[in-house]
Protein backbone atom coordinates (compact mmCIF):
# COMPACT_ATOMS: atom_id res chain seq x y z
CA UNK A 1 0.00 0.00 0.00
CA UNK A 2 2.80 2.33 0.94
CA UNK A 3 4.58 1.58 -2.32
CA UNK A 4 1.44 2.26 -4.33
CA UNK A 5 0.98 5.57 -2.57
CA UNK A 6 4.57 6.55 -3.30
CA UNK A 7 4.18 5.64 -6.97
CA UNK A 8 0.98 7.67 -7.14
CA UNK A 9 2.68 10.66 -5.54
CA UNK A 10 5.57 10.42 -7.96
CA UNK A 11 3.22 10.19 -10.91
CA UNK A 12 1.21 13.19 -9.76
CA UNK A 13 4.38 15.18 -9.20
CA UNK A 14 5.67 14.41 -12.65
CA UNK A 15 2.29 15.24 -14.14
CA UNK A 16 2.37 18.63 -12.45
CA UNK A 17 5.86 19.34 -13.69
CA UNK A 18 5.10 18.41 -17.24
CA UNK A 19 1.55 19.70 -17.42
CA UNK A 20 0.79 21.79 -20.48
CA UNK A 21 -2.14 24.16 -20.78
CA UNK A 22 -3.96 23.03 -23.89
CA UNK A 23 -6.97 25.32 -23.54
CA UNK A 24 -7.52 29.00 -22.98
CA UNK A 25 -4.17 29.92 -24.44
CA UNK A 26 -3.11 33.22 -22.90
CA UNK A 27 -2.46 36.22 -25.07
CA UNK A 28 1.08 37.41 -25.68
CA UNK A 29 2.34 40.95 -25.43
CA UNK A 30 5.72 42.12 -26.65
CA UNK A 31 8.06 43.20 -23.89
CA UNK A 32 11.74 44.00 -23.62
CA UNK A 33 13.74 42.21 -20.98
CA UNK A 34 17.36 42.67 -20.00
CA UNK A 35 19.88 39.89 -20.41
CA UNK A 36 22.67 40.99 -18.09
CA UNK A 37 26.05 39.25 -18.47
CA UNK A 38 29.13 39.73 -16.30
CA UNK A 39 32.39 37.86 -16.66
CA UNK A 40 36.11 38.04 -16.08
CA UNK A 41 36.92 38.38 -19.76
CA UNK A 42 35.36 38.58 -23.20
CA UNK A 43 36.26 37.60 -26.73
CA UNK A 44 34.51 38.47 -29.93
CA UNK A 45 35.18 36.46 -33.05
CA UNK A 46 34.23 38.45 -36.12
CA UNK A 47 34.52 35.42 -38.36
CA UNK A 48 32.04 33.22 -36.50
CA UNK A 49 30.08 36.24 -35.20
CA UNK A 50 30.21 34.92 -31.67
CA UNK A 51 30.63 36.67 -28.35
CA UNK A 52 32.40 34.46 -25.80
CA UNK A 53 32.44 35.23 -22.07
CA UNK A 54 35.01 33.45 -19.93
CA UNK A 55 35.53 33.03 -16.20
CA UNK A 56 32.99 33.51 -13.42
CA UNK A 57 30.20 34.16 -15.88
CA UNK A 58 27.06 35.45 -14.17
CA UNK A 59 23.87 35.97 -16.14
CA UNK A 60 20.60 37.52 -15.04
CA UNK A 61 17.56 37.38 -17.29
CA UNK A 62 14.49 39.44 -16.55
CA UNK A 63 15.74 39.89 -12.98
CA UNK A 64 14.25 36.60 -11.77
CA UNK A 65 16.36 34.04 -13.63
CA UNK A 66 20.04 33.59 -12.78
CA UNK A 67 22.78 31.48 -14.31
CA UNK A 68 26.42 30.94 -13.49
CA UNK A 69 28.96 29.03 -15.55
CA UNK A 70 32.57 29.20 -16.71
CA UNK A 71 31.99 29.83 -20.40
CA UNK A 72 29.13 31.48 -22.25
CA UNK A 73 28.91 31.72 -26.04
CA UNK A 74 26.41 34.11 -27.64
CA UNK A 75 25.61 33.79 -31.34
CA UNK A 76 24.62 37.09 -32.90
CA UNK A 77 22.15 36.98 -35.79
CA UNK A 78 23.11 38.42 -39.16
CA UNK A 79 20.06 40.65 -39.28
CA UNK A 80 20.40 42.06 -35.74
CA UNK A 81 17.72 41.36 -33.18
CA UNK A 82 17.95 38.87 -30.38
CA UNK A 83 20.78 36.39 -30.06
CA UNK A 84 19.53 33.16 -31.58
CA UNK A 85 21.65 30.79 -29.59
CA UNK A 86 23.39 31.03 -26.22
CA UNK A 87 25.47 28.17 -24.83
CA UNK A 88 26.55 27.94 -21.20
CA UNK A 89 29.24 25.40 -20.39
CA UNK A 90 31.04 23.98 -17.36
CA UNK A 91 29.51 24.00 -13.89
CA UNK A 92 26.22 25.43 -15.07
CA UNK A 93 23.96 26.42 -12.19
CA UNK A 94 20.56 27.99 -12.78
CA UNK A 95 18.04 29.51 -10.39
CA UNK A 96 14.53 30.21 -11.65
CA UNK A 97 12.34 32.30 -9.39
CA UNK A 98 8.70 31.48 -9.96
CA UNK A 99 5.70 33.70 -9.36
CA UNK A 100 4.52 31.57 -6.44
CA UNK A 101 7.71 32.33 -4.56
CA UNK A 102 9.46 29.02 -4.97
CA UNK A 103 12.80 28.68 -6.73
CA UNK A 104 13.66 25.91 -9.17
CA UNK A 105 17.31 24.93 -9.30
CA UNK A 106 19.07 23.20 -12.17
CA UNK A 107 22.64 22.00 -12.42
CA UNK A 108 24.13 20.67 -15.64
CA UNK A 109 27.32 20.50 -17.67
CA UNK A 110 25.76 22.39 -20.53
CA UNK A 111 22.75 24.60 -21.18
CA UNK A 112 21.65 25.84 -24.60
CA UNK A 113 19.26 28.78 -24.98
CA UNK A 114 17.36 28.83 -28.26
CA UNK A 115 15.20 31.70 -29.51
CA UNK A 116 12.81 31.67 -32.41
CA UNK A 117 10.05 34.02 -33.47
CA UNK A 118 7.06 32.00 -34.59
CA UNK A 119 4.30 32.94 -36.97
CA UNK A 120 1.21 34.74 -35.67
CA UNK A 121 -1.51 32.46 -34.34
CA UNK A 122 -5.17 32.91 -35.14
CA UNK A 123 -7.80 31.65 -32.75
CA UNK A 124 -11.36 31.21 -34.00
CA UNK A 125 -14.18 31.46 -31.46
CA UNK A 126 -17.84 31.58 -32.51
CA UNK A 127 -16.74 32.01 -36.11
CA UNK A 128 -14.87 35.18 -35.18
CA UNK A 129 -11.17 35.71 -35.23
CA UNK A 130 -10.70 37.10 -31.78
CA UNK A 131 -7.16 36.30 -30.86
CA UNK A 132 -4.14 36.98 -33.02
CA UNK A 133 -0.73 36.94 -31.47
CA UNK A 134 2.82 36.05 -32.20
CA UNK A 135 4.65 33.61 -30.00
CA UNK A 136 8.36 33.46 -29.39
CA UNK A 137 9.76 30.02 -28.88
CA UNK A 138 12.33 30.30 -26.09
CA UNK A 139 13.81 27.18 -24.62
CA UNK A 140 16.79 26.24 -22.49
CA UNK A 141 17.97 22.67 -23.00
CA UNK A 142 20.12 21.19 -20.25
CA UNK A 143 22.36 18.25 -21.05
CA UNK A 144 25.26 16.67 -19.33
CA UNK A 145 25.61 12.95 -19.65
CA UNK A 146 27.49 12.23 -16.45
CA UNK A 147 26.35 13.76 -14.18
CA UNK A 148 22.87 14.17 -15.60
CA UNK A 149 21.09 17.52 -15.34
CA UNK A 150 19.43 17.81 -11.96
CA UNK A 151 16.26 19.70 -11.10
CA UNK A 152 14.94 20.44 -7.66
CA UNK A 153 12.77 23.01 -6.04
CA UNK A 154 13.29 24.90 -2.82
CA UNK A 155 10.13 25.92 -1.07
CA UNK A 156 10.86 24.73 2.39
CA UNK A 157 9.29 21.30 2.09
CA UNK A 158 11.11 19.76 -0.84
CA UNK A 159 12.79 16.45 -0.28
CA UNK A 160 13.35 15.11 -3.76
CA UNK A 161 14.96 15.84 -7.09
CA UNK A 162 14.78 14.82 -10.71
CA UNK A 163 17.55 13.74 -13.06
CA UNK A 164 16.75 14.12 -16.75
CA UNK A 165 18.79 14.21 -19.93
CA UNK A 166 17.82 16.26 -21.77
CA UNK A 167 15.89 18.59 -19.52
CA UNK A 168 14.10 21.35 -21.43
CA UNK A 169 12.84 24.57 -19.84
CA UNK A 170 10.24 26.51 -21.82
CA UNK A 171 11.00 30.10 -20.84
CA UNK A 172 7.69 31.70 -21.76
CA UNK A 173 5.45 29.04 -20.29
CA UNK A 174 7.81 28.48 -17.33
CA UNK A 175 7.48 24.72 -17.70
CA UNK A 176 9.93 21.84 -17.80
CA UNK A 177 9.84 19.03 -20.33
CA UNK A 178 11.71 15.74 -20.14
CA UNK A 179 11.61 14.01 -23.53
CA UNK A 180 14.42 11.60 -22.71
CA UNK A 181 15.74 9.61 -19.79
CA UNK A 182 14.25 10.59 -16.42
CA UNK A 183 15.01 9.54 -12.88
CA UNK A 184 12.90 10.63 -9.93
CA UNK A 185 14.62 10.55 -6.56
CA UNK A 186 12.56 10.92 -3.45
CA UNK A 187 13.84 10.84 0.09
CA UNK A 188 10.85 9.79 2.13
CA UNK A 189 10.43 11.80 5.29
CA UNK A 190 8.60 10.22 8.17
CA UNK A 191 5.54 12.37 8.65
CA UNK A 192 2.52 10.54 10.14
CA UNK A 193 -0.75 11.45 8.57
CA UNK A 194 0.77 13.08 5.48
CA UNK A 195 1.13 10.81 2.49
CA UNK A 196 0.19 12.86 -0.53
CA UNK A 197 2.53 15.82 -0.54
CA UNK A 198 4.59 16.28 -3.68
CA UNK A 199 8.11 15.09 -2.93
CA UNK A 200 9.48 17.75 -5.25
CA UNK A 201 7.54 20.61 -3.83
CA UNK A 202 6.37 21.40 -7.34
CA UNK B 1 31.46 38.80 -42.15
CA UNK B 2 27.84 39.32 -41.11
CA UNK B 3 26.28 42.64 -40.30
CA UNK B 4 26.28 41.74 -36.61
CA UNK B 5 29.99 41.34 -36.73
CA UNK B 6 30.30 44.54 -38.65
CA UNK B 7 28.35 46.29 -35.93
CA UNK B 8 30.63 45.10 -33.24
CA UNK B 9 33.71 45.94 -35.18
CA UNK B 10 32.66 49.21 -36.66
CA UNK B 11 34.39 50.92 -33.81
CA UNK B 12 37.66 49.29 -34.54
CA UNK B 13 37.44 49.95 -38.25
CA UNK B 14 36.42 53.50 -37.61
CA UNK B 15 39.26 53.80 -35.16
CA UNK B 16 41.62 52.90 -37.95
CA UNK B 17 40.15 55.56 -40.17
CA UNK B 18 40.32 58.17 -37.47
CA UNK B 19 43.87 57.37 -36.69
CA UNK B 20 44.89 57.36 -40.30
CA UNK B 21 43.16 60.69 -40.72
CA UNK B 22 44.84 62.02 -37.63
CA UNK B 23 48.13 60.62 -38.79
CA UNK B 24 47.74 62.39 -42.13
CA UNK B 25 46.87 65.61 -40.33
CA UNK B 26 49.85 65.24 -38.08
CA UNK B 27 52.08 64.70 -41.10
CA UNK B 28 50.65 67.80 -42.71
CA UNK B 29 51.44 69.78 -39.62
CA UNK B 30 54.80 68.05 -39.48
CA UNK B 31 54.42 67.84 -35.74
CA UNK B 32 53.62 64.17 -35.32
CA UNK B 33 50.68 64.96 -33.10
CA UNK B 34 47.27 66.60 -33.11
CA UNK B 35 44.50 67.80 -30.85
CA UNK B 36 40.72 68.00 -31.11
CA UNK B 37 40.63 65.58 -33.96
CA UNK B 38 37.38 65.13 -35.76
CA UNK B 39 36.37 63.30 -38.88
CA UNK B 40 33.06 62.60 -40.60
CA UNK B 41 32.36 59.93 -43.17
CA UNK B 42 29.28 59.89 -45.37
CA UNK B 43 27.29 57.12 -46.98
CA UNK B 44 27.85 56.31 -50.61
CA UNK B 45 25.34 57.69 -53.16
CA UNK B 46 22.42 58.06 -53.14
CA UNK B 47 22.78 58.79 -49.40
CA UNK B 48 25.92 60.87 -49.74
CA UNK B 49 24.42 63.73 -47.74
CA UNK B 50 23.96 61.61 -44.63
CA UNK B 51 26.61 61.01 -41.99
CA UNK B 52 27.62 57.38 -41.55
CA UNK B 53 30.43 57.68 -39.00
CA UNK B 54 31.52 60.58 -36.83
CA UNK B 55 34.89 60.28 -35.11
CA UNK B 56 36.48 62.47 -32.52
CA UNK B 57 39.54 62.39 -30.34
CA UNK B 58 40.93 64.92 -27.90
CA UNK B 59 44.57 64.29 -28.62
CA UNK B 60 46.88 62.04 -30.60
CA UNK B 61 50.60 61.80 -30.15
CA UNK B 62 53.28 59.42 -31.48
CA UNK B 63 55.03 57.08 -29.09
CA UNK B 64 58.72 56.12 -29.27
CA UNK B 65 59.63 53.09 -31.30
CA UNK B 66 57.76 51.50 -34.15
CA UNK B 67 54.75 53.44 -35.40
CA UNK B 68 52.60 53.68 -32.29
CA UNK B 69 50.14 56.39 -31.41
CA UNK B 70 48.53 57.39 -28.15
CA UNK B 71 44.94 58.58 -28.64
CA UNK B 72 42.95 60.22 -25.85
CA UNK B 73 39.19 60.53 -25.40
CA UNK B 74 38.28 58.62 -28.50
CA UNK B 75 34.61 58.61 -29.43
CA UNK B 76 33.12 56.99 -32.52
CA UNK B 77 29.48 57.26 -33.53
CA UNK B 78 27.80 55.35 -36.31
CA UNK B 79 24.49 56.36 -37.84
CA UNK B 80 21.93 54.52 -39.91
CA UNK B 81 20.68 55.76 -43.23
CA UNK B 82 17.63 57.06 -41.41
CA UNK B 83 19.89 59.30 -39.32
CA UNK B 84 19.38 57.23 -36.21
CA UNK B 85 22.40 56.79 -33.93
CA UNK B 86 23.12 53.07 -34.01
CA UNK B 87 26.43 52.61 -32.29
CA UNK B 88 28.82 54.47 -30.04
CA UNK B 89 32.30 53.43 -28.91
CA UNK B 90 34.28 55.37 -26.32
CA UNK B 91 37.56 54.91 -24.57
CA UNK B 92 39.49 57.49 -22.56
CA UNK B 93 42.80 56.38 -24.04
CA UNK B 94 44.21 53.76 -26.34
CA UNK B 95 47.37 52.89 -28.21
CA UNK B 96 47.19 52.18 -31.88
CA UNK B 97 49.65 50.50 -34.22
CA UNK B 98 48.39 51.29 -37.73
CA UNK B 99 50.89 49.06 -39.51
CA UNK B 100 49.86 46.03 -37.49
CA UNK B 101 46.22 46.99 -37.29
CA UNK B 102 46.20 46.61 -33.54
CA UNK B 103 44.57 48.86 -30.94
CA UNK B 104 44.80 48.28 -27.23
CA UNK B 105 44.34 49.89 -23.86
CA UNK B 106 44.46 48.94 -20.20
CA UNK B 107 41.63 51.39 -19.65
CA UNK B 108 37.90 51.45 -20.00
CA UNK B 109 35.97 50.50 -23.14
CA UNK B 110 32.34 51.40 -23.62
CA UNK B 111 30.43 50.01 -26.62
CA UNK B 112 26.80 50.64 -27.38
CA UNK B 113 25.50 48.71 -30.38
CA UNK B 114 22.34 48.28 -32.34
CA UNK B 115 20.80 51.50 -31.05
CA UNK B 116 21.64 50.60 -27.46
CA UNK B 117 20.22 47.07 -27.56
CA UNK B 118 23.67 45.75 -26.74
CA UNK B 119 25.80 47.68 -24.28
CA UNK B 120 29.22 46.35 -23.35
CA UNK B 121 31.73 47.74 -20.88
CA UNK B 122 35.04 46.42 -19.71
CA UNK B 123 38.54 47.23 -18.57
CA UNK B 124 41.42 46.61 -20.92
CA UNK B 125 40.96 45.64 -24.55
CA UNK B 126 42.85 44.43 -27.58
CA UNK B 127 41.57 44.69 -31.12
CA UNK B 128 43.30 42.91 -33.96
CA UNK B 129 42.21 43.81 -37.44
CA UNK B 130 43.64 40.76 -39.16
CA UNK B 131 41.97 38.31 -36.81
CA UNK B 132 38.74 40.31 -36.74
CA UNK B 133 38.83 39.87 -32.99
CA UNK B 134 38.16 41.97 -29.95
CA UNK B 135 39.30 40.89 -26.50
CA UNK B 136 38.19 42.58 -23.30
CA UNK B 137 40.32 41.29 -20.48
CA UNK B 138 38.70 42.39 -17.24
CA UNK B 139 35.40 43.20 -15.52
CA UNK B 140 33.23 42.64 -18.55
CA UNK B 141 29.60 43.66 -18.26
CA UNK B 142 27.06 43.39 -21.06
CA UNK B 143 23.36 44.19 -21.15
CA UNK B 144 21.37 42.84 -24.08
CA UNK B 145 17.80 44.06 -24.41
CA UNK B 146 15.88 41.00 -25.49
CA UNK B 147 12.66 41.48 -27.38
CA UNK B 148 10.33 38.71 -26.34
CA UNK B 149 6.66 37.93 -25.97
CA UNK B 150 5.26 37.64 -22.52
CA UNK B 151 2.13 35.63 -21.95
CA UNK B 152 -0.70 37.30 -20.18
CA UNK B 153 -4.02 35.83 -19.20
CA UNK B 154 -6.93 37.54 -20.98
Amino acid sequence: MKTRTLVLVLFLSLSCVLAWAQTNAPAAKPVEQDLDISSDSFYFDGITNQMVYLGHVFVTYDVKDKLTCERLTVDLPADRGNPTNIVAETNVVVELLESNGKTDHVTANKAVYFYQRLNPVTNMVNNLTNVIYAVTNETVTFTGGDPMPKLWSSNGSSSGYMLADPLIFHVIERKFETPGHVEMHYRQISSPGKTNNSPFGL
Amino acid sequence: MTSGAKKLFFAAVALSLLLFAAQARAQLLDMGSGTNLSSVMYFEPPHEQQVEVRLSGAEMSPLPGVALYDVKKLKIEEYGKDGKLEAVAQTPECIYAPLDGVASSPGHLDLSLDGGKIHLQGEGFLWQRNDQSLIVSNQVHTVIKMGTWKLTTP
